[in-house]
């Protein structure tokens, strides 16, 4: 192995995309710096100076992101670069654009969001966006296992801090601190993974491992074609980095993280990391697994198979119980992660395209039905729960039917994009010869159809009980009070506590109810609208692409998903 | 060519968009938008059938596929190519031939009757009429695609508006209806959607070429029995919850009780009819030998349904129920018509699909009416209505006696044929199809006399209503809803020609199909 190893020009080229968006992090970074400083107080809502700048340069940031893809997509020589560190394909292209995609939604999402909740340090925020981003293209980009770990530590970082944004809120600290404390973990067991293929292998890059894997039998001295077992090392090795990846893609039985992180979190960055990460950790897994050691899929497909069975079932079960949107997204995630990892059991040309292009419906649903979230979203956390969105539709006509859409795209009915994505991934497991697969899907599809309805059939169904807003006063402790982020913010984080104590023993409460019951009724008065056209775009632009995924474009998507892979694992 | 089966489908569509546009306080404006649209598209399918009779006698019309094996015998024949590329090919086609384009002409009446009658609706009146209009859209997209996957996409789109029509503006109970009703019809349509996958995949393993879900193209490829099989009980499971056969019927009792009445004639007069088209147009062409193999069970299946429901139909103490179960019972006279596999069978199957979608349609107005004047559907609250409400009671009595199939009125012309069609298949399920006619005169008659006939209730609501006086006899608006639906009672009863002459040339065409698929 050669150690002398010169970075030419190409080379940059070929991960212009991941370049110019971590230069506009860094931007961002300089830019906040030379925005007037608004202080604690100053910030009113409505003098938006501060609110607009910031995600304008990262989206711009996105674009030329995504405008370099494009470039290499059409006219990039494909191969990789840094000494096969990184990989410049068509699939790895495709993925940047589910990426870039799911980011500058979240991007557009953040600001109004940012306002209402009076978070003021948003050069950070921006700037972890745009960081995050970077790491989870790393990490689909990579063609090496030190590759792997390096985008995903990057975009696990970002993710720690974004996570714990709104640091007033119990529930967002919880969140950031379960997310390091678990996900550090299964990174150190990836690594470990990732030591032992080495020491099986003697590679850390793909080639070379794919390399070992073709050739062991002429290394033995053994016929070609002759069957040899795959070392125990590797074994393990493959053991500990599917721990890793499956913890990462939040697959059954490493899920459990999935909802605290989600529903803590703020909205816009769970929309964004509920797409991001899973597509960043799918791709790497597919790529890893489906295609890397493909030659030895027989030592990993039976886990790996019990793994997407189990996510399926399970994360539409565990689903039907919640009561929470944002937490019912979190499990529902879960699920589509099961069905995702059908591609990587398929296998091939046509299960990895499938799951590209699943990836790239999922991203619209998902940010579409997270949008809603957000803009339903308290300072405390609340606002999400189906009791909150009873009669929705009587009062925001819009706002319910949206959310309804994107439901009703997220259940797998045609003619929106969940619909394709569902039908094409269902093909693959049958083509690839697992029939089960597409059974099981199916009839767990039926579970996903009760949870879906469920939350139209409340905002819809349910009528808006004229004695759930009248008795506030009385049933304020039926649950957390809504605490108007303006009135008692920050420098206090035991509001919070305070009032979830309301919550469980209203005798001993340390507020004076009175004074709690107004600013519950203030909070629920406070008309839930869609505001910023920020805000307003990203929800126009989840809308059309739900529908024409679903319809138009999804069989040029899916040709361009396919002459990716292929590509993909020619060059690889 | 002027596209005019995508007319037919979409008009409602662009009608349910543009009612959505329209100012949310004109609520007048609104309900007569909507009624116009479906005016037009009843008007534009008239104008059809006029053309496809018209082009009946010659034969001159194009059979779609090759050969004479094809089940389609279209005069209309539209096919754009959605997506063609070398391994995957998917058009947007639509077909029509007598039996679509009877039951076309049935859901575009309905559509118009059902609208008409919705003016009393006054809650949320914008979304009401475009959720209708979309369910028409969706329904009449079932009975015209000849494409799969664009069946698929109708299958589903008919079900979201029901949703929310039942969910929305429902009774009592109707959250738990609606949702009932959508997971037993979504778990069995995504069954079909694993069927519908598989046998496109399994028809490019078997004829090679490209992924194709076109029925035409389908219907020349011979799969081996075994995978036949579990097509077609996939494909079955879709069809047998929307007719429904028995084991899955119970969405359907609460579903159609707690629907508005207006909806609950949508659901039961047309779109119950596309589970039994579905078995006609879809299981048997694309599964003849399985068809043949499971006839036996879905006969018996159909038999213990007309028996069972009949039965409980009898037993039932809520009007909307028992025409809940009396709806299942004729729908099992469908579907042993259908798997009896011979002209008369079917021909009265498809006839009978559409006198059911007729009378229960009546009825269910009828019972609406009744409902908005006393507030309550329980038979034990009535007796002795028809002194107050003579004319309310004569209608009601007509649309009863074709329910239970008086010859000279409409239902008993399809029953024959269907009978007869049965006995000469087997004679059991025959002898056991034709017993049921004497719980339906039982229990149709309870219905009719508990309500108009007998003592006077003394006390209860309606009791109440009628010390008050203010109990009125059937209204103008409410009249014209159900002159449509009186008139092809008769008129069927006494003509039904007209009918055969439509759907005969498909109907031999699916017999011949069906006789040459099976040898080989």
């Amino acid at each position: 192995m050669s150690f002398t190893f010169i970075a030419s020009a190409a080379d940059w080229g070929r991960i212009a995309p991941e370049l110019v968006l971590a230069i506009f992090a860094l931007l961002i970074l300089l830019t906040d710096l030379l925005l007037p400083q608004a202080g604690k107080k100053g910030m009113k809502a409505g003098d938006g100076g501060n609110f607009i700048v910031l995600p304008v340069l990262s989206l711009v940031g996105l674009a030329g992101a995504l405008a370099a893809s494009i470039i290499l997509f059409n006219f990039g020589d494909y191969l990789p670069a840094f000494n096969h560190m990184i990989g410049s394909d068509p699939g790895t292209l495709y993925a940047y654009f589910i990426i870039l995609t799911a980011s500058a939604l979240g991007i557009l999402l953040s600001p109004a969001y940012l306002k209402r909740l009076n978070l003021l340090h948003q050069g950070e925020y921006y700037a972890l966006m745009l960081l995050g981003t970077v790491g989870m293209m790393i990490m689909v980009a990579a063609t090496s296992f030190l590759t792997i770990f390096l985008g995903l530590e990057m975009l696990s970082l970002a993710l720690y801090i974004l996570c714990g944004f709104v640091m007033r809120r119990a529930t967002s600290r919880e969140s950031s601190m379960k997310y390091f404390l678990l996900s550090s973990f299964a990174s150190a067991i990836l690594l470990y993974g990732i030591a032992l293929t080495y020491g099986a292998t003697g590679s850390t890059s793909f080639a070379g491992i794919s390399n070992y894997l073709l050739h062991r039998a002429d290394l033995l001295h053994l016929l070609p074609g002759a069957h040899v077992p795959a070392p125990t090392l590797l074994l393990i090795g493959m053991g500990l980095l599917m721990v890793g990846f499956a913890f990462k893609v939040s697959a059954v039985p490493f899920q459990a993280w999935t909802p605290d992180v989600y529903d803590g979190a703020p909205a816009p960055v769970t929309a964004f990391m509920s797409v991001g990460t899973k597509a960043a950790a799918l791709i790497a897994f597919a790529r890893v697994f489906a295609i890397v050691f493909a030659p030895i899929s027989n030592d990993w497909m039976p886990v790996v198979w019990a793994i997407t069975v189990l996510t399926i079932v399970v994360g539409n079960i565990l689903a039907l119980a919640q009561s929470n949107v944002k937490r019912l997204l979190a499990y529902s995630s879960i699920a589509h992660a099961g069905y995702l990892l059908i591609g990587v059991v398929a296998g091939g040309t046509v299960g990895l395209s499938a799951i590209l292009f699943y990836l790239f419906c999922y991203a619209f649903l998902n940010l579409g039905a997270f949008g809603i979230v957000s803009v339903l979203e308290r300072a405390d956390n609340s606002g999400s729960n189906l009791s909150d969105l009873r009669g929705l539709w009587y009062r925001q006509p819009l706002l319910a039917g949206l959310l309804a859409f994107f439901m009703l795209s997220l259940a797998g009915f045609p003619p929106m994009a969940g619909f394709a994505a569902k039908y094409y991934i269902f093909y693959a497991a049958l083509q690839s010869g697992h029939p089960e697969l597409l059974i099981i899907g199916v009839l767990a599809s039926v579970l996903g159809m009760y949870y879906y309805l469920r939350v139209i059939a409340a905002m819809f169904m349910e009528k808006e009980a004229a004695a759930h807003t009248a008795g506030v006063a009385t049933s304020v402790p039926t649950r957390p009070a809504p605490v108007s982020g303006r009135r008692v913010n920050s420098g206090k984080p035991g509001n919070n506590a305070a009032a979830t104590a309301v919550a469980v023993k209203p005798p001993t409460a340390p507020l004076s109810k009175e004074k709690t019951s107004v600013v519950a009724e203030k909070a629920l008065e406070r008309p839930v609208v869609i505001k910023g056209w920020t805000t307003w775009a990203a929800l126009g632009i989840t809308v059309a692409g739900t529908l024409l995924m679903g319809t138009a474009l999804a069989y040029w998507l899916v040709n361009l998903a396919v002459y990716a892979v292929g590509v993909m694992m020619r060059v690889m | 060519m002027f596209p005019l089966l995508s007319l037919i489908t979409f008009l409602p569509l662009i009608g349910g968009i543009v009612v959505l546009f329209l100012p949310r306080e004109r609520v007048r404006v609104i309900r007569w938008t909507a009624l116009g649209f479906a005016w037009a598209d009843l008007l534009i399918v008239l104008g059809l059938a006029l053309g496809y009779s018209q082009a009946v006698p010659g034969f001159n019309a194009t059979i779609v596929g090759a050969g004479a094996t094809a089940a389609y015998y279209s005069v209309v024949h539209e096919q754009v190519t959605w997506i063609a590329t070398q391994g995957f090919n998917l058009n947007y086609s639509m077909d029509v031939d007598g039996i679509s384009l009877l039951l076309v002409a049935l859901t575009s009446l309905l559509t118009v009757i059902c609208i008409g009658a919705s003016f009393r609706v006054e809650q949320k009146v914008k979304n009401y009429m475009a959720f209708m209009l979309l369910l028409e859209s969706g329904i009449l997209g079932v009975f015209l695609s000849s494409n799969l996957f664009l069946f698929y996409i109708f299958w589903e789109l008919m079900l979201i508006p029901a949703y929310f029509l039942v969910g929305s503006w429902g009774g009592e109970h109707r959250i738990y209806a609606a949702i009932k009703f959508v997971l037993f019809t979504s778990a069995g349509s995504l069954l079909m959607l694993a069927g519908i996958i598989a046998l496109g995949y399994y028809h490019q393993k078997l004829a090679g070429g490209a992924y194709t879900l076109d029925i035409p193209t389908l219907l020349n490829g011979k799969l081996d029995s075994t995978v036949q099989m579990w097509l077609f009980l996939a494909f079955a499971a879709a069809f047998a919850v929307k007719v429904p056969l028995i084991p899955f019927h119970s969405w359907l009792p609460d579903a159609y009780s707690e629907a508005p009445a207006p909806v609950t004639v949508m659901l039961a007069g047309a779109m119950s009819k596309t589970g039994a088209y579905g078995f006609l147009r879809f299981c048997i062409p694309l599964f003849p030998d399985a068809a043949r193999t499971l006839a036996p069970l879905i006969s018996t299946l159909a038999v213990t349904g007309i028996l069972y429901c009949a039965a409980l139909a009898l037993a039932q103490v809520d009007m909307k129920r028992l025409l809940a179960y009396s709806s299942i019972s004729h729908l099992g006279i469908i579907m042993l018509g259908i798997f009896a596999f011979n002209a008369q069978g079917i021909e009265g199957s498809v006839m009978q699909m559409v006198n059911h979608g007729v009378t229960i349609a009546a009825l269910f107005l009828i019972v609406g009416y009744i409902e908005t004047r006393t507030g309550t559907r329980r038979l034990s609250d009535f007796g002795g209505l028809a002194k107050r409400v003579p004319v309310l009671a004569t209608v009601m009595f007509i649309a009863a006696l074709s329910s239970l199939g008086l010859p000279g009125l409409n239902s008993f012309a399809g029953e024959f044929l269907v009978l007869l069609g049965v006995f000469q298949s087997s004679v059991i399920f025959g002898v056991l199809g034709t017993a049921v006619i004497v719980p339906a005169a039982w229990y149709m008659m309870r219905f009719f006399q508990g309500v108009m006939q007998g003592p006077r209730k003394t006390d209860g609501p309606v009791a109440a209503l009628e010390r008050k006086n203010i109990l009125s006899d059937i209204q103008l608006g409410e009249f014209l809803c159900v002159l449509p639906l009186l008139f092809l009672i008769f008129y069927i009863g006494f003509q039904p020609q007209p009918l055969i002459f439509l759907m005969e040339p498909a109907v031999v065409n699916a017999l011949q199909h069906f006789a040459s698929a099976l040898i080989h």
